[in-house]
């Protein structure tokens, strides 16, 4: 029994994703590259054309790119605290995309130069000081540009920091099994969390709550970040069924743990409740409360046909995946999964288009940029990512919980890869 | 969560001969480990330590007899409420007892599908506690509507007036949270105890007991088809739990966020008051695990790793509920409204500002011990948090209802509250309820699941002698329920 | 239950003179979970159809070995389910717009987010009604005489011992020739058990 746990012990770790997977990541690059020089050359036509426009496409899409970033690294950090198998299957994936923080970064530079057009603006809060109503020059203690970007900078910092070390002692531990590691990994990823989320909550506030700058809820960070959560977990699911879905060596890694499958559905059934119950928690208190101030955000998003996005979130962010979500074929198997992941991530989309852009068009309009940007950055988001795979060992060869159940369940692997 | 304070430390502290961190003690067979959680009810001699509870318990309950009479002869206004403090003791204690009640119900379904074996031996008395606490909990909105012979018109009746509860008002939706809580809690824990009567039932000695215990059984005995059909039962039964028990605070939380009082109307409120519910449910099974152990020897079955991943949760969710009163601290500035504002200021540097303060102390700053492995593991630590914590979350619903109440828009309808004795009657009172309810429990009842233990057995049996053939696509006990609930 | 047996016996045994007592089945008692599994993959092997298994808790696979596959109680949950949220919703509706119209806070009659949280507890409530009561049924319980309970030491089958037993109404039993089957099984001892 020791000896062909040695053997495949051995086997496996030399498991490159280059060699798993390499023409499948050559191709995701070459499409992605396309798509984001595409993209790119049509936002900064856009950018000319339309500056206005521009910036409020470009705002959502910026926020999902960075939400997926940013979700990967809260993500890394919970498995690395609570161990299990979805963990065990995302964790090269989640790496690899933190590891694009300074791409996210880098497409939040423009956001800057779009400053008056998001914040400013007829109600925004980036105006002269005199032009302020009360409220407004209240909340200028936090809400001006110098406050603004320094706080920016130190979120990037923090999750920089926080994605370097967790890159960095991850391999570490590949390079030698020290079970120290492992509980450094754990302890920082406990801690980190609870820094992750303080900080993101108030990007979020910063990013998104102050474009209607009267309106305020105290739920806004933890919804954004829910939202991140499942935009995260549709794009790995996604990314991994389209790149190895078909290898042996993830169909024997499905046929050995279907239940590390079947997490990766529950997660998104769990995250696709929880999206519905924060929204619907928020929506609920303040139509009921019914004050000015509080309704003011949810008209705009009920007025000029918005409401019919509205609707169609409720059913199709909520009401289809979750039933779907309940059937086990549709855990089971990741490729079934991924077709799903499809959808929802398409919804992530609408759902964050449907949070920026009513607060600038009351009118229910589609502007060719709201397209444009998500493939444009995205596109350099996935390059990105492909190349921060490659070379990279396939699973974490030393991760103590699964040292008992991982090599032994993938019989044949070795044969295949 | 932390493992160690540091990296690199030995991972174990040293800890008594007779404590373990694995989910059972060493050398426990099937018949073992039903030996020892059945004799506790089938054999065990009559404890001190179990009399001594009893007797102050009883002497709890006795005092809730007089406060309940005393409301119904003369009335709520034996009590400290008033105008506008309308909402006191009663509802602070009525939200306290529900939320100690979700632990219970964490434990038996979410930690059920997530695959957390360790949650196996502390699952019934969780949901035992679970029970008794919503049934303290009742009393209190049942004893405050002051007409108490009509409570069931908050029930939908037909009536010759052609008149329905008020379903749009939270207190309505609070009552369906409540009662469809308290049901399906009571049927998880009864069908988990079925096989265990059934175990009774076949090793109780005197007749009357096996008869007793057999009509509960209803005949149990054990078939693969039962079991089958059983095992869906339970999963599915744990996977609307989960949802129904973040409902159930939730929607106590409606009771106050749907108003417009300032403290009250946050729309952090639904998922933070459901983190606190957890936290002080957890504080509560540490605080009923500990003598429960000593007292009946069941420390090689609750063993520390038990009380350690409680420790865990505690702090995880007390970390949520900090995050909550940041976020409602930074958004009443924010806000830039300034009934919100006055409200912080109020709550922090009012008539009421201990309460603030010491909320503060007892639920942000002393859970951080909990970061330490050293505290986790240590019993008398564990037990001060919890304390602390029960304390904390009881302090936090004063700090929500009564601080939030006594002075909201218009100063001129400004007041103070002050608690009566029969306040303080009622509350210790319900303490008596719930003791009372729980020793029984303990005596009559296997208070720990022997039929989950069998499989926990079973499965670790399996792992040690290696037989991964076997087991290779089926890791944990809760696998085949899981693959149960998938299939709805 | 009994039909068959005796024609079934007198056939293919010696025919005893007495009348036998109806005999329920024949039992087996393992002492250990493999060992029951493993028979009762034989005796499903061997083409006995009406077998059930005594276990102290639930076995992995056993089901499956034995046929046991319907998917009654997760339907019924959600056809109860669906029923208790139409019902939930519906009840408010007929009472807020139509029975008892009243303006409250000048919130339309229909008030959709307000009737979420009592339509949601309305399904859980239905879903684990139906889903209680259906599970207790189905197994036909309660219960309080069965026949397994006669076979001997089976007070073991809630703690720690594990029985297999061919009933008499499967058509390959032959009282003697499966007797002698499970025998060859391992088990620790072997019982034919009376109605």
């Amino acid at each position: 029994m020791a000896d062909t746990l040695n053997t495949q012990q051995d086997g496996t770790q030399n498991i490159n994703l280059s060699d798993l997977v390499g023409p499948q990541l050559d191709r995701l690059q070459k499409v992605a590259l396309v798509a984001g020089v595409a993209g790119v050359a049509a936002m900064a036509l856009g950018a000319v054309l339309d500056p206005a426009d521009f910036f409020i496409s470009y705002l959502f899409a910026f926020m999902f790119w960075l939400g997926v970033t940013t979700g990967s690294l809260g993500w890394l950090m919970i498995g690395h605290v609570t161990g299990g198998g979805w963990a065990f299957i995302l964790r090269r994936p989640l790496e690899a995309a933190t590891r694009n923080l300074p791409i996210a970064f880098a497409m939040f530079v423009p956001i800057l130069f779009g400053m008056g057009a998001l914040y400013g603006g007829h109600h925004g809060w980036n105006r002269p000081y005199e032009e302020l109503d009360t409220i407004l020059r209240h909340k200028n203690a936090y809400l001006n540009v110098p406050f603004f970007i320094a706080r920016a900078v130190f979120y990037f910092l923090v999750w920089g920091a926080l994605a370097f070390f967790m890159n960095k002692w991850s391999r570490i531990h590949d390079e030698r099994d020290d079970p120290a590691v492992a509980v450094r990994l754990n302890n920082w990823s406990a801690g980190g969390l609870l820094i992750f989320v303080l900080t993101m909550t108030f990007a979020a506030f910063d990013w998104m709550m102050s474009l209607e700058p009267h309106w305020f809820s105290s739920l806004f960070g933890v919804i954004i970040i829910v939202g991140q959560g499942l935009s995260t977990l549709a794009l790995m699911t996604i990314l991994i069924a389209r790149l190895a879905g078909h290898t042996p060596f993830l169909q024997s890694l499905q046929e050995a743990n279907p239940r590390y499958f079947r997490d990766l559905g529950n997660l998104t059934l769990a995250f696709t409740l929880l999206w519905a119950y924060t929204n619907f928690s928020q929506y609920m208190i303040y139509w009921s409360g019914n004050i000015a101030e509080e309704v003011e955000w949810f008209v705009h998003r009920a007025r000029g046909g918005w409401g019919l996005v509205s609707m169609f979130l409720i059913v199709a962010h909520f009401a289809l995946p979750f039933l779907f979500l309940l059937s086990s074929t549709m855990k089971v198997k990741i490729n079934n999964l991924a077709r799903l992941a499809v959808f929802i991530l398409f919804m992530r989309f609408v759902d964050l288009w449907w949070y920026v852009v009513p607060t600038f068009r009351h009118e229910l309009t589609l502007h060719w940029l709201d397209i444009a940007c998500p493939i444009g950055l995205g596109g350099i988001w996935l390059w990105a990512w492909a190349h921060q795979l490659k070379g990279k060992l396939a699973v974490p060869v030393h991760d103590p919980r699964l040292r008992d159940s991982w090599p032994l369940k993938l019989e044949g692997v070795a044969h295949h890869g | 969560m932390k493992t160690s304070p540091r990296a690199g430390e030995p991972r174990t502290p040293t800890l008594p001969q007779d404590e373990t961190f694995d989910l059972i003690g060493p050398g426990h067979s099937l018949g073992s480990v039903t030996d020892k959680i059945g004799d506790v009810v089938l054999k065990d001699r009559l404890r001190p330590g179990w009399l001594i509870f009893l007797a102050f318990s009883l002497a709890g309950l006795a005092t809730l007899g007089m406060a309940v009479l005393m409301v119904i002869l003369r009335g709520p206004g034996v009590w400290g409420n008033n105008i506008p403090v309308a909402w006191a003791f009663d509802i602070i204690n009525f939200v306290w007892w529900i939320g100690i009640g979700h632990a219970g119900t964490l434990i038996s379904a979410i930690l059920l599908l997530v695959h957390q074996n360790w949650r196996t031996s502390i699952n019934r008395f969780a949901e035992a506690m679970t029970i008794f606490a919503v049934m303290c909990a009742g009393i209190y909105p049942a004893m405050h509507i002051g007409r108490h012979q009509y409570f069931y018109w908050l029930m939908p009746l037909p009536n010759t007036m052609g008149l329905w509860p008020q379903f749009r008002s939270p207190l309505d939706w609070d009552f369906f949270a409540v009662s469809t809580y308290f049901t399906v809690s009571a049927l998880f824990w009864y069908v988990g105890l079925v096989p265990d009567l059934a175990t009774l039932r076949d090793r109780a000695t005197s007749r009357t007991l096996k008869v007793l215990y057999g009509i509960f059984a209803m005949g149990w005995r054990g078939s693969a088809q039962h079991w089958h059909r059983y095992m869906a039962l339970y999963v599915i039964l744990a996977g609307i739990s989960t949802p129904l028990v973040l409902s159930v605070h939730s929607t106590i939380s409606f009771d106050f966020a749907v108003g417009v009082v300032p403290g009250w109307h946050t729309t952090i409120f639904p998922p933070y008051f459901v983190a606190g519910a957890v936290f002080a449910g957890f504080a509560m099974v540490i605080l009923l695990a500990v003598p429960l152990r000593a007292v009946f020897g069941l420390k090689d079955l609750i063993t520390m790793k038990h009380l350690e991943n409680s420790g865990k949760i505690m702090l995880a969710t007390g970390l949520i509920v900090t995050y909550g009163y940041a976020m409602e601290v930074f958004t009443a500035w924010y806000s830039g409204n300034i009934y919100e504002q006055f409200m912080a200021l109020n709550r922090a540097f009012g008539p009421y500002g201990w309460s603030y303060w010491a909320l503060i102390f007892c639920n942000a700053l002393a859970p951080q011990l909990l970061w330490f492995k050293s505290v986790r593991t240590s019993i008398p630590w564990l037990l001060i948090i919890s304390v602390i914590v029960s304390i904390g979350m009881w302090l936090e619903r004063f700090v929500i209802i009564v601080v939030s109440l006594h002075r909201d828009y218009l100063p001129s309808s400004w007041g103070l509250y002050a608690p009566t004795v029969w306040d303080w009657a009622f509350y210790a009172g319900t303490f008596g309820l719930f003791l009372t309810l729980f020793l029984l429990f303990v005596r009559a009842l296997p208070s720990i699941a022997m039929a989950e233990m069998r499989e926990l057995v079973h499965h670790e049996e399996h792992q040690k002698h290696g037989d991964h053939s076997a087991h290779s696509s089926q890791t944990s006990k809760v696998e085949p329920g899981a693959s149960e609930l998938a299939s709805v | 239950m009994d039909a068959g047996t005796s024609e079934l016996s007198a056939s293919a045994l010696v025919p005893t003179t007495e009348v036998a007592p109806k005999i329920y089945g024949v039992v087996a008692e393992f002492d250990n979970s493999d060992a029951l599994l493993a028979a009762a993959r034989l005796a499903r092997e061997a083409g006995y159809t009406k077998m059930d298994a005594f276990t102290p808790m639930p076995i992995e696979g056993l089901s499956e070995v034995l046929n046991f596959r319907d998917k009654f109680v997760p339907t019924l949950m959600l056809l109860g389910g669906l029923t208790g949220c139409t019902a939930g919703y519906f009840m408010q509706y007929f009472a807020a717009v139509h029975s008892y119209p009243i303006n409250v806070g000048g919130k339309p009659f229909h008030s959709w987010p307000q009737q979420i949280v009592i339509t949601f507890e309305m399904t859980i409530l239905f879903a684990a009604l139906t889903g209680v009561i259906g599970m207790f049924l189905l197994n036909g319980l309660p219960r309080p005489y069965h026949s397994i309970f006669n076979t001997p030491n089976f007070e073991a089958a809630s703690v720690d011992r594990f029985f297999l037993a061919i009933e008499s109404r499967d058509p390959k039993f032959n009282r003697e020739d499966t007797r002698q089957f499970m025998q060859g099984l391992g088990a620790a001892r072997v019982s034919e058990v009376e109605e």
